[in-house]
């Protein structure tokens, strides 16, 4: 049994590749759709990117779904999935938090 | 099409130092075509240009996989091939042309352009993770150079080998790079913090 709390809390990164993969996309749409999400904020190098791909997929959190052309894509997995909710959840709490404290 | 040819050679841990002359080299009209060959660079003559070059590092093709090192036969083979493709889409879908491979380095070229990125790593763990990749090599050679020493291979493979002296001019050699490659990976964990 895969341990979701080893993972949290999510780098801003780690977490904007995982919101992007809740459809199956490839690296560089992967890198569009971060840019997007972030509002500009994030962007992401290939290698970095690349990288982020590799231990993303080690630790089960993100899956190869198929090929097109030479381009891979993957999705997140149902572990991903958890791991992100769970994260989301996290930061729901922490974002009302300060929201109460400091406005 | 009026090729040059060009050698140089520089430390594993230096490869901005590359990275800048290959960039020099442009400004001077001189840009990278292509490097297969370890050390030698094949330049074509066209008109100066600001180049931004930047280098990867996979000491072996099957590292693009999550099986580790050499464990070739046929059924992974194929997905190496297929990897090593995707990870070359991926930088010429963000923009970089991919010049080649040598002793583990892939370069990439990009014409600067404003509102674009000119690196391939946007964070420290991503760089670092790159040096550990050059560390994990140069161990296994290592370890590899003392077990053949160890067990007498080399003596009559290379004969010269037999010597005590170089055998451990031989290690000392391997055995260098380690530490500039560790401070250079605890030097940008520390720029971090």
């Amino acid at each position: 049994m895969k341990k979701i709390e080893k993972h949290l809390p999510l780098t801003e990164s780690t977490a904007y590749i995982l919101i992007a993969l809740n459809t199956p996309l490839h690296g560089y749409g992967v890198m569009q759709k971060v840019t997007e999400l972030s509002e500009g904020i994030v962007s992401m190098g290939a290698g970095t990117l690349y990288t982020a791909f590799a231990t993303l997929e080690k630790q089960g959190l993100i899956a190869k779904a198929g090929q097109e052309g030479r381009r891979k894509l993957y999705e997140l997995t149902d572990f991903g999935r958890n791991v992100l909710t769970q994260h989301m959840h996290r930061t729901a709490i922490m974002l009302n938090s300060a929201s109460t404290i400091i406005n | 099409m009026n090729t040059t040819k060009k050698i140089r050679w520089f430390w594993s841990w230096k490869d901005q130092e590359i990275e800048q002359w290959l960039s020099d080299m442009s400004a001077q009209g001189l840009h990278l075509l292509k490097t297969e060959t370890p050390f030698w660079y094949t330049f074509v003559q066209s008109q100066p240009a600001n180049v931004v070059y930047r280098l990867d590092y996979y000491a072996d093709t099957s590292m693009f996989t999550n099986h580790g090192w050499y464990v070739l036969d046929d059924s992974n083979r194929k997905e190496i091939v297929e990897e090593e493709a995707a990870y070359q889409q991926l930088f010429e879908d963000a923009g970089w042309h991919y010049r080649g491979t040598n002793r583990g380095w892939n370069y990439f070229s990009r014409t600067v352009e404003e509102g674009h990125s000119a690196e391939i790593f946007t964070d420290i763990d991503s760089k670092v993770k790159k040096y550990r990749r050059q560390l994990l090599f140069q161990l296994a050679t290592l370890l590899s150079g003392i077990i053949l020493i160890a067990i007498g291979t080399t003596e009559s493979m290379f004969p010269l080998t037999a010597s005590s002296l170089l055998r451990i001019i031989v290690i000392a050699a391997f055995a260098y790079p380690l530490l500039p490659i560790t401070q250079r990976m605890r030097q940008l964990q520390q720029a971090n913090s």
